[in-house]
């Protein structure tokens, strides 16, 4: 399978692929590792009229923390995520949801500004940044705007970017031992999209009573979802496992939760509840596991 | 337009005119410099026949262009034996009975050599998850994990000759 002829661009700078992706709007198609790309140029599903390449950009790569906030370079790969120490120690859920996606080779060169682009709603990433409350820089020839990550995801592939804008950047704020995290997928094979996956960050005082709750779930809906009754039935409970079996029987999944030939709705219904257990239980052993 | 792509590829500088960026580095590889030792196998990126190092780190090189090795290192299975002596890898597959028809396997030898570049001693599962990438459709795995295993314990010992 050979992609349709397309006209290639590889810019030594990011102002000039911002330039070029100005100029060919809708006809031009940004490429970053190519791991999503490339595959729907070959079947066809996309055939862009122009490549701008990012893979000749230097210095959009990198992982730094400046108070309190990491920023992650949008070229950065899936697995200069999963191997950063910054983030094993800052952002260790952000490391662990990398380290899950495909396999080796596709964390070799995918990268983090690809997938949030990319917008699959079975993707790793998205549950975890919204959890986090991420911002992603936005920029294009005319100037820069930052989106937040409940704002940018809009529908199935489809972003709150407009054709001439390059996501550069992703924050999010760095957490400690004191934050219970986890995420965790339920997928048909180990290298395979997320069937139902799942975010949670946990915040509480010295008695282990909850103060904050983010549960995030993905790969049931267009976007990721907030299950905001499983967070209120978790805040100023005790985390036990009691609580968090009690909180991941709220799950409720909205009617636009997808079937396909890997699982149908009803499906996703029955699992979603068991998903969330399973990832309370191990943030709250996390976050145990912090006083010993 | 078409280009010229400069590479160096197992070590030897290679220049190619005329390469359309629609070109995948697995075709280039193939076609051009006739190196066959890569295969294609799903061309899809999910079979990992295709495995061959990019600067040293394991890709699927029918979801890349040829065009992005311009400047770049790539290594295929037929870059590893040196001075006619089979690389540990190869040997260990040998040695283990590590493949039946052969043909996932240098995809699964580049692979690996990704993985013991990371990681010098991995553990049974460790091979298995740093290897999800790779389908094999006859062997059942147990032998490539041993052929692993065998190249890992070889490597550690600083020997490149056992055949
Ligand atoms: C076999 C396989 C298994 C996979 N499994 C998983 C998985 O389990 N979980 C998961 O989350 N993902 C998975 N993926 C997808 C993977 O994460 C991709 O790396 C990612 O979706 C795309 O990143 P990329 O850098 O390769 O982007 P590309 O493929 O280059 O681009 C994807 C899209 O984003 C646009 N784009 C790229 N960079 C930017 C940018 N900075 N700003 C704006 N637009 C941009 C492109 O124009 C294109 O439309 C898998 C892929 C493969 C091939
Ligand atoms: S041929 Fe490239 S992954 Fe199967
Ligand atoms: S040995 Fe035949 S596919 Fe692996």
């Amino acid at each position: 399978m050979i992609p349709r002829s397309f006209g290639y661009h590889d810019p030594a700078t990011l102002d000039e692929a911002l330039t070029l992706l100005g100029e060919y709007g809708e006809d031009g198609k940004l490429m970053a590792g190519g791991q999503s790309l490339l595959p729907m140029m070959k079947f066809r599903l996309a055939s862009p009229a122009h490549i701008v390449d990012l893979c000749r950009i230097p210095g959009v790569d990198t992982i730094e923390e400046s108070n309190g906030e990491i920023r992650i370079g949008a070229l950065a790969t899936h697995r200069s995520l999963e191997d950063s120490q910054l983030l094993k120690s800052r952002c260790p859920i952000l490391a662990k949801a990398a380290s899950s996606i495909g396999d080796a080779q596709v964390r070799n060169l995918g990268t983090i500004g690809g997938a949030i682009a990319h917008a699959d709603p079975a993707a790793n990433y998205s549950p975890v940044l919204v959890a986090l409350g991420a911002r992603f820089v936005v920029r294009s020839a005319q100037g820069e705007r930052v989106v937040a990550a409940a704002d940018f995801y809009k529908d199935t592939f489809v972003t709150a970017l407009r054709p001439s804008e390059m996501v550069t950047e992703i924050r999010v704020l760095a957490f400690g031992r004191e934050v219970g995290w986890e995420h965790a997928k339920l997928s048909r094979r180990a290298s395979d999209f997320a069937l139902v996956g799942v975010a949670v960050l946990l915040r509480a005082d010295a008695a282990d009573v909850c103060t904050q709750a983010d549960v995030v779930l993905g790969a049931v809906a267009p976007v990721p979802v907030r299950m905001q009754g499983v967070e209120v039935a978790l805040v100023g409970k005790p985390l036990t496992s009691a609580a968090a079996a009690q909180a991941a029987s709220v799950t409720k999944l909205g009617d636009k939760t997808p079937s396909d030939v890997h699982a149908d709705a009803a499906y996703r219904a029955e699992v979603a509840p068991v998903c969330v257990r399973r990832a309370l239980e191990a943030a709250i052993n996390r976050m145990t596991a912090r006083n010993k | 337009m078409n280009r010229t792509i400069q590479t160096r590829v197992n070590g030897r500088k290679s220049i190619e005119e005329n390469v359309e960026p629609r070109m995948l580095l697995v075709h280039f590889l193939r076609d051009r410099l006739r190196l066959t030792g890569t295969h294609v196998g799903c061309d899809s990126t999910n079979c990992g026949a295709c495995t061959v190092l990019f600067d040293g780190k394991a890709v699927k090189s029918c979801t890349v262009l040829a065009v992005r090795a311009h400047g770049h290192e790539v290594t295929t299975v037929e870059g590893l034996a040196q001075n006619g002596k089979l690389h540990p890898l190869q040997a260990g597959f040998q040695h283990e009975h590590g493949l039946q028809c052969g043909y996932c396997t240098p995809g699964f030898i580049m692979a690996a050599c990704d993985l013991l570049s990371r990681n010098p001693a991995p553990t049974e599962q460790e091979i298995r998850l740093g290897l999800e990438g790779n389908l094999c459709r006859c062997t059942g795995y147990h032998n490539i994990i041993k052929a692993v295993q065998w190249a890992a314990a070889n490597l550690a010992e600083g020997k490149s000759d056992h055949v």
